[in-house]
């Protein structure tokens, strides 16, 4: 291969939450902020070159048509090339994929990946809910994303016997983690029983099944391998990515027990790797809803297809279990700051692959860490990309 | 006021207005025969062929309930809901002989305790919006029986695509 091979240097997030007294600006900075004091050996802001601004729904607040220009004068750093990213739900992972590639192309040696988005400056039926159901006039009448992941959470039921508890398990895993991550929105724990007496939203999914709507932001500084050592004794490389379309609507899938994007993509970064599921430590995955996690996990081959919900029950998915998924709290518990999530998942692979994850550090016996996100109309897209500590 | 209003298509082409017997309006690939909803103009769905030509076809009536859910909040707008918001079911149908799942709402009244995976739906014409002169037409799922319905439904391309 001729590209360069890509590290990253530093990452920081801000603490997630309900953020109605920062700007949308002066969350990107803060963002830049703790990936720039992350640097082990310092870090000059001017040695940034390009970046990326990962936002998926300018829409929230107002923005629609915001560009990547903004963030740069906001940071210090007027003049660079920047540039806004947006592809649904996986916006972040697809901006730091898109990062990575440009230092890999070797046309810029550092880049640094910024997701930021505000969430709750609209009212839910103002904001996702009404940028969700826009579209075709009958067909995406009333669809939302909850309705178009509960049918996947009835027939995987049905199918394979999975039960609420098992989809409740994820909720309970996912807080519990949450609740050892000073920067998830929700830091509780939550019961078995407060997810099933959690009021309905689609059948089967309640209120706790879904994750929240929050504002967040998230930032990583990428630049080659060769040049790491300037910056840090510990990076961590990019080892492989994937991206994969799916028909959008829910008509045209092929199945309703699983999303195929997931494994087209996947599959992808797996063979860039040069691993399969088996070399992971720990995975962050786009666990919307309860259901999602456990299509993700099958989808993404750490579990048979239809064993997901009893693996997760069986605490195969738990902090200290065989392969620990969402350890940082996941959109569940950590939220869904669209253009910022995917950019968060990756500073939790590469804290928990430098070993810096506190109460939530799993064990590190590979040295690779796995980042998904799926979504869009009708969970059509999906981006996977894969972090190793490996030289 | 006269109780007269027109009524008429939601979304124009996309299923007849029979009102005993309403179908959904397909298209069948002329080369490898598959089928697609709402109709194929561009090119076949089937990844391995390369049809480009499409007939028009009316969908089977009746399929089984492959996969449902209700909604328990109202959906902002387009959505235009009654006053008070009533919450709707709605079901994934597969119809057998085009090998294919489609959405709908179930009509009026039903509701997900009333629906298991497998449970026969019959294709009707219902109100999806109504203004002062016309009554917007949409297709509805209705169930033609309760009883418990075959549930080793046999779809579809199943399974994942590993």
């Amino acid at each position: 291969m001729s590209w360069n091979r890509v590290a990253v240097v530093g990452a920081g997030l801000i603490k997630f939450g309900e953020l109605f007294d920062q700007s949308y600006e002066q969350m990107a900075a803060g963002a830049f902020q703790a990936a720039v004091a992350s640097v082990d050996k310092g870090f000059d802001p001017k040695a940034v070159e390009a970046a990326l601004v990962a936002t998926q729904r300018g829409s929230l607040w107002g923005q629609e048509g915001i560009g990547g220009n903004t963030v740069p004068s906001a940071i210090g750093l007027s003049g660079i090339p920047c540039t806004r990213v947006e592809n649904a739900c996986p916006t972040g992972s697809d901006a730091f994929r898109i990062g990575a590639m440009m230092v890999a192309s070797g046309v810029h040696d550092v880049v640094l990946v910024i997701g930021v988005e505000k969430m709750r400056d609209k009212s839910a039926q103002e904001g996702l809910l009404a940028r969700a159901a826009s579209g075709h006039p009958v067909y995406n009448r009333g669809e939302t994303a909850p309705v178009l992941f509960a049918p996947f959470a009835t027939r995987h039921m049905h199918e394979f016997g999975t039960t609420r508890e098992m989809l409740a398990a994820v909720a309970v895993k996912n807080h519990h983690n949450g609740k050892l991550d000073p920067y998830a929105h929700f830091q509780n724990e939550i019961t078995v029983e407060q997810v099933l007496a959690a009021p309905s939203v689609c059948q089967p999914l309640g209120l706790l099944d879904c994750c929240p709507q929050t504002d967040g932001a998230a930032a990583m500084i990428l630049t080659t391998a060769a040049r790491a050592g300037e910056f840090t004794d510990k990076p961590v490389y990019v080892a492989g990515f994937g991206v994969a379309t799916d028909h959008p609507a829910l008509h045209e899938k092929s199945t309703y027990v699983g999303l195929p994007a997931t494994t087209l993509a996947s599959g992808r970064a797996y063979a860039m790797a040069g691993i399969g599921p088996d070399a992971l430590d720990m995975a962050e995955v786009h666990d919307c809803f309860t259901i999602t996690e456990i299509l993700d996990i099958e989808d993404l081959g750490f579990v048979e297809k239809g064993k997901g919900g009893q693996a997760t029950l069986n605490g195969e998915t738990a902090l200290d279990g065989r392969l620990p998924v969402n350890p940082s709290g996941g959109l569940l518990a950590k939220g869904h700051p669209i253009g910022a999530t995917g950019v968060a998942q990756l500073t939790e692979c590469y804290w928990q692959l430098r070993e810096e994850a506190g109460e939530r550090q799993v064990a590190v016996r590979h040295g690779n860490a796995l980042q998904h996100n799926v979504g869009g109309r009708g969970s059509g897209v999906s981006v996977v990309n894969i972090l190793t500590r490996n030289r | 006021m006269p109780d007269a209003k027109t009524r008429r298509a939601a979304v124009d082409g996309w299923f007849t207005l029979d009102e005993s017997a309403p179908a959904l309006l397909g298209s069948r690939c002329t080369g490898c025969g598959t089928f697609a909803f709402p109709r194929e103009t561009f090119s076949c769905r089937n990844p391995h062929c390369p049809g480009t030509q499409f007939e028009e076809v009316e969908l089977s009536r009746r399929g089984r309930v492959w996969s449902y859910t209700d909604c328990r909040y109202q959906p902002p707008p387009p959505y235009i809901a009654a006053e008070p918001y009533e919450p709707f079911a709605l079901a994934a149908v597969e119809l057998a002989t085009e090998q294919m799942v489609v959405m709908g709402q179930l009509v009026d009244g039903v509701t997900v305790a009333d629906l298991e995976v497998g449970t026969e739906v019959e294709l009707v014409l219902g109100t999806l919006y109504e203004d002062d002169d016309h009554e917007y037409l949409v297709w509805k799922w209705r169930p033609l029986d309760r009883s418990p319905a075959g549930a080793g439904s046999a779809l579809v391309r199943g399974g994942s695509d590993a």
